[in-house]
């Protein structure tokens, strides 16, 4: 499949801070790509790289084939971009501003923005001012979907939606990747990408760590065991690729790497099961091994 | 109130200070400029016989009072060092209040406990302070020119007043507003009103006592401006005009109280009724979007162009009768407004036609500014990433500039020529149009030279644009008086603008700017390609 984007040694500095490190990205036309990090990662920096608003320090980055830089008016042409952080001009309503960037684009579907201001349940009167951060997301995202692309870019776009809203836009996203587009997700909401995405790329502090797809990734991950069972800790702890094996109650405790799965279920059929729980593995818990040691300091940079 | 105080003093400390420092070098400056041109009592009573009869200069200036040292230098320059006072205090009122308010600071200052209108006195208590210290400068440098100290401090109380005044006014103001934008265009447009009010008033005054004392005509008490002059700081000083002015502060921050006592968090007293659900065909593409944002602007300048106009063609018969009164006056008035055309009404129409430029550089250099607002407040990003070029965006702010200086210019040109028709000189109204329409290439030049601080030091872009108009007002008015060399004052564009009406017009002078603007424009254009959108 040709790349809808290529990036190989992406690095932007500013000033001395090296907000982009040597960062790889290759996105297939088609596909939902997650572009996971923690804040400060250099997600939107990347996302901005892309969309030739600010000048890569080095490294060649190429979107549809065409460089962002120089061909950005081209580029633009053909994707939607949905920022991190929405700020509207506060004299005008939501729906002045649906308008307004869809006509930098060559103008809304208006059937399609009718109905995507319908499923969103937003009211595009209310002068911009007024809105939440919620109501503000969903001025870029409409605006995003109402007219089509064939390049998507969502930096976090559902931070400040509720739940329904975001099954409201996991919706839209499959309406447009069904008819072909590919989409950039950036996120630090795992669900949201374990849900939508076909590959993920993990950066941090500006370099590639990780990129394959889910289940490339889930070697990476552990699954949890929550089992009633004759077994004592001791013996299910010896188990290859066990760990954190604890008694909790009348239930055995205990975390699986994916690949050591079968040895340990056939020990455990072994001795007995009365009843069993399994947490499949999630990329919460790939994403905390990457960076436990991050989240816990907490990241002072903003990407 | 004492920790949210100086919180605001201590972000606000260089730019309090640049305000304090130059209204007290201002003040120094003219005085010095004054006592060496005008030192002996034969010239100074020359200058006030010209300027006392003639309206023009008595609307631009202020009010005769005698003829020592003093009241000459209150003359030329106490209404600016008035509105020099009232601009800060409305910047800082407003950049405190309603502008905390918009960028959500309030909320977090609102959730402590504090109570709701502690904030506002802090800010308020700022103002004072801040006045407080123009009150010194001003004093110290009237005093340290040599005058005496009693008017000298006099002076200074009378700026710090209107000063305070207007503290209270923008308090006001950014109660009623719900932008920070709003609240400063109508605090402004209350500082051009108090302005033109006290214009009118002294020029229309009438001889007290003796022929080179006068006393204003009503519309000047209505002025926080007209109220500070009355005090007559080096002749019959009388300090009690001034509790007008404290009463106004006294006014306006008890209003504020209570409205900020009685509304919502964010909201204005002006209601909000829900606006259209579709954007007009005119809101369309970047050029839709920078003309949409830069209209109310328009409107605000344009207004004060028409009342311009207005006043050249409701003063054009006092100004004939004066020259009618005395023959003498006419030749050596050449000298004291800019140009050195025949008749008294050309002059007069000239002198008003060099505020109207100044006005259409004030509303092009905003234009351009909003770029620079633009991207600070994250909107360029949504804009970017649609299918415009990033020079686009710096083109798009210039066009929108020159449309602006052809809007407020011909504006002023047609009331200003409509008012001399009804004043029953139609012959008239030809060449204030074209008096009016001569100042573009002066004010493109600003836009052009923002625009170019625009792309290449981004950061400097507000302080430098204002500035530069600052210098060019400055240079053109006063530029004369100080006696600056010629190479100074011809820095400033305005400098080179064709004196219309007049016998010897030179034309080269503007197309040099006018080539000179284009080139800067095509520069910054140029140079935005090579810059990134500042996140």
């Amino acid at each position: 499949m040709p790349s809808i984007i290529e990036a190989s040694g992406l690095t932007k500095r500013f000033g001395r801070v090296r907000a982009l490190d040597g960062l790889d990205l290759a996105v297939a036309e088609g596909e939902v790509h997650g572009f996971l990090g923690p804040n400060g990662a250099g997600k939107s920096t990347t996302l901005r790289v892309l969309l030739g608003l600010i000048r890569a320090s080095g490294g060649e980055t190429y979107v549809f084939g065409l460089d962002p830089w120089n061909d950005s008016v081209a580029i633009h042409r053909r994707l939607s971009y949905v920022p991190g952080d929405v700020d509207l001009w506060p004299g005008l309503t939501g729906g002045e501003a649906i308008d307004l960037l869809t006509s930098l684009r060559g103008g809304a579907d208006d059937a399609l923005r009718a109905d995507l201001i319908d499923q969103f349940e937003f009211d595009p009167r209310l002068k911009s001012r007024n809105y939440s951060k919620g109501n503000r997301q969903k001025v870029a995202l409409i605006a995003a979907f109402a007219r089509p692309a064939e390049l998507y870019l969502f930096d976090e776009p559902t931070s400040g939606l509720d739940p329904v809203m975001e099954a409201v836009f996991r919706r839209q996203v499959e309406r447009v990747t069904a008819g072909g587009a590919t989409v950039l997700l950036s996120s630090h909401i795992l669900s949201e990408v374990e849900q939508l995405c076909d590959r993920v790329t993990i950066i941090r502090a500006g370099r590639t760590v990780e990129t394959g797809t889910l289940s490339d990734l889930r070697h990476l991950t552990r699954t949890g065991f929550s089992a009633v069972t004759g077994a004592d800790v001791a013996t299910v702890a010896a188990l290859p690729g066990v760990y954190d094996a604890r008694r909790e109650g009348e239930k055995l405790v205990f975390e699986v790497d994916t690949n050591a799965l079968a040895p340990v279920l056939s020990a455990l059929a072994v001795s007995g099961i009365r009843g069993l729980t399994v947490a499949p593995p999630s990329l919460e818990d790939l994403f905390l091994r990457h960076y436990g040691d991050d989240l816990a300091r907490g990241s002072e940079r903003t990407a | 109130m004492l920790r949210l105080l100086r919180a605001q003093a201590r972000r606000d400390r260089w730019q309090l200070l640049i305000w304090i420092l130059s209204t007290g070098l201002f003040a120094a400056f003219s005085a010095t400029a004054v006592l060496s041109e005008f030192g002996g009592l034969r010239e100074r009573t020359a200058l006030m016989t010209l300027a006392a009869s003639n309206p023009a200069l008595l609307a631009i200036r202020g009010l005769p009072d005698g003829v020592s040292a003093g009241s000459v230098i209150s003359f030329q320059v106490s209404t600016y060092l008035a509105i020099m006072a009232a601009l800060m205090s409305t910047f800082l009122t407003v950049r405190h209040s309603r502008g905390d308010e918009e960028r959500g600071r309030s909320e977090l200052v609102g959730s402590t406990p504090v109570s709701r209108s502690s904030s506002l006195a802090a800010t308020l208590g700022l103002g004072a302070l801040a006045n407080v210290g123009v009150v010194i400068a001003v004093s110290l440098g009237f005093g340290a020119s040599g005058l005496p100290a009693g008017g000298s401090i006099l002076s200074g109380l009378a700026t710090g007043a209107v000063g305070i005044a207007f503290c209270g006014v923008a308090a006001v103001a950014a109660q009623l507003a719900r932008s920070s934008r709003a609240a400063n265009s109508l605090a402004g447009a209350a500082i051009a009103a108090a302005f033109v009010l006290r214009a009118f008033g002294d020029a229309l005054g009438t001889p007290d006592g003796s022929p080179l004392r006068l006393a204003s005509s009503w519309p000047s008490w209505l002025s926080p401006i007209g109220w500070a002059q009355q005090v007559r700081p080096f002749g019959e000083a009388a300090a009690l005009p001034l509790l007008l002015d404290v009463a106004l502060a006294g006014a306006g921050t008890t209003i504020a109280v209570v409205l900020v006592r009685r509304r919502d968090l964010g909201s204005g007293v002006v209601g909000e009724r829900p606006g259209r659900a579709r954007a007009a065909r005119s809101l369309s593409g970047s050029f839709g979007l920078a003309w949409r944002l830069h209209r109310g602007a328009v409107i605000g300048w344009s207004a004060g162009a028409l009342l311009l106009g207005v006043f050249a063609g409701g003063l054009a018969d006092p100004a004939v009768a004066a020259v009618k009164a005395n023959a003498a006056i006419r030749d050596a008035v050449g000298g004291l407004v800019p140009g050195g055309t025949a008749g008294l009404l050309d002059t007069f129409v000239a002198a008003i036609m060099a505020f109207l430029g100044v006005l259409a550089a004030g509303v092009a250099v905003q234009a351009v500014l909003r770029v620079r607002s633009e991207e600070t407040d994250g909107h360029t990003e949504l804009v970017s990433a649609g299918a415009v070029h990033r020079s686009r965006l710096v083109l798009d702010a210039l066009g929108v500039a020159v449309l602006s200086i052809v809007i407020v210019l011909v504006v002023g040109g047609l009331s200003g020529g409509l008012a001399f028709v009804a004043a029953g000189h139609p012959d008239r109204f030809g060449i204030t149009l074209a008096a009016a329409l001569v100042q573009l290439p002066a004010a493109a030049m600003f836009a052009a030279a923002s625009a170019l601080v625009l792309v290449l030091v981004p950061r400097l872009t507000v302080p430098v644009g204002w500035g530069l108009l600052a210098i060019g007002f400055v240079l053109g008015q006063f530029g004369g008086l100080f006696r600056l060399p010629d190479w100074v004052r011809d820095i400033s564009p305005f400098t080179h603008t064709p004196v219309l009406p007049g016998s010897d017009v030179r034309w080269w002078p503007a197309i040099v700017v006018l080539l000179v603007a284009v080139g800067f424009s095509l520069a910054a254009a140029a140079l935005t390609r090579r810059r990134d959108l500042l996140t």
